[in-house]
């Protein structure tokens, strides 16, 4: 096995034109994560064009699909995602999951025109979500996903402190789960955060620098927004039981989850 | 920016977010150099039989078993 099996992936899927961009685990280490994940997440564009190229990349690594739903555009349009396992040499085991449509995120076009670009000293280049959208996708559910969105937009905080653009600050009071962080930036920028109180309320606090209250209604803040992701997979895990028992009742043909 | 001027920089921020200085020195990287480091890391994992599986992960809406083929 190669030392990276995401980076073959990811060569791959440039080799056959897939149009694609890396999220998930791995993007989140491009931008600064100290975290080892072990698989490879994408969002696609869900034409049938670039879905036969995927078609084609998938076979030459050797990529079997393990869940249900198969790989076709209506159910990625719908928000679902499609789970792989590779077997090809050097990434053998390896799981792909891709996915077209992020909640809460903009369309994939929007996606790609905020995309980043990674060049590696081989010449070869990585296309990866924008941190905005990446921190904007990771409002699940999941307490992980949590810990590493506050996590990025600290990095961003760290490494732009001194000198930022008012955009960037005014980002940072978006999406800043930190109360003390929060607090500082409201004493460093008081300006900006009275203004951008009229988007997010419980700003107020971190310019009165009122820390338990703060703390309180960014809790609050972020179970509503695992709330809203969780009434949005419900609807799509109800039909995946569906289909996963159809397979099952039905015994479809191998193909069917092979192909 | 150089190494030196990103280090200093995020030292100033240490007590601000108690980031430690693992954390600080992985920051300072450039994206594609935590690239080639991750690269460092499969080399040992895969080398001690590290699984590809994914994380089990129960409140994640990707958390299934697998339909044996």
């Amino acid at each position: 096995m190669t030392p990276n099996p995401i980076l073959k992936v990811l060569f791959i899927l440039k080799k056959y034109r897939v149009k694609c961009l890396l999220i998930g685990g791995q993007a989140c280490i491009i931008y600064g994560a100290a975290e080892f994940s072990r698989d490879s997440d994408f969002i696609i564009l869900s034409t049938d064009k670039n879905l036969k190229c995927l078609q084609e990349a998938l076979g030459a690594l050797n990529a079997k699909l393990i869940y249900v739903p198969p790989l076709e555009a209506g159910y990625l349009k719908r928000g679902h995602a499609c789970h792989f396992r590779c077997a090809a040499k050097d990434v053998e085991g390896l799981r792909i999951d891709v996915i077209s449509k992020l909640r809460g995120c903009e369309t994939f076009n929007k996606l790609w025109e905020r995309k980043k670009t990674v060049s590696l000293k081989s010449g070869r280049t990585i296309d990866v979500i924008g941190l905005k959208d990446l921190i904007q996708s990771k409002k699940t559910q999941r307490d992980k996903d949590w810990l590493m969105l506050k996590r990025l937009v600290e990095n961003d905080i760290i490494l732009n402190k001194y000198n930022p653009a008012n955009d960037r600050v005014k980002w940072w009071f978006r999406e800043c789960r930190d109360a003390g962080i929060l607090i500082k930036l409201a004493e460093e920028y008081s300006r900006i955060a009275k203004v951008c109180v009229r988007k997010r309320p419980l700003l107020s606090l971190a310019v009165i620098s009122d820390i338990e209250k703060l703390n309180l209604q960014l809790h609050d803040e972020e179970m509503l927004e695992r709330q809203k992701d969780i009434e949005y997979w419900t609807p799509l895990k109800k039909e995946l039981e569906i289909l996963r028992s159809n397979y099952v009742k039905k015994g479809l043909r191998k193909s069917e989850l092979s192909r | 920016m150089k190494y030196e001027k990103i280090m200093k920089k995020l030292e100033v921020m240490y007590s601000v977010t108690g980031f430690i200085d693992e954390d600080m020195e992985w920051l300072s990287f450039t994206p594609a150099r935590r690239i080639l480091e991750t690269t460092k890391l499969w080399k040992f994992y895969v080398a001690l039989g590290g699984s590809l599986d994914p994380e089990p992960d129960s409140q994640s809406p990707f958390y299934f078993k697998e339909i044996p083929r």
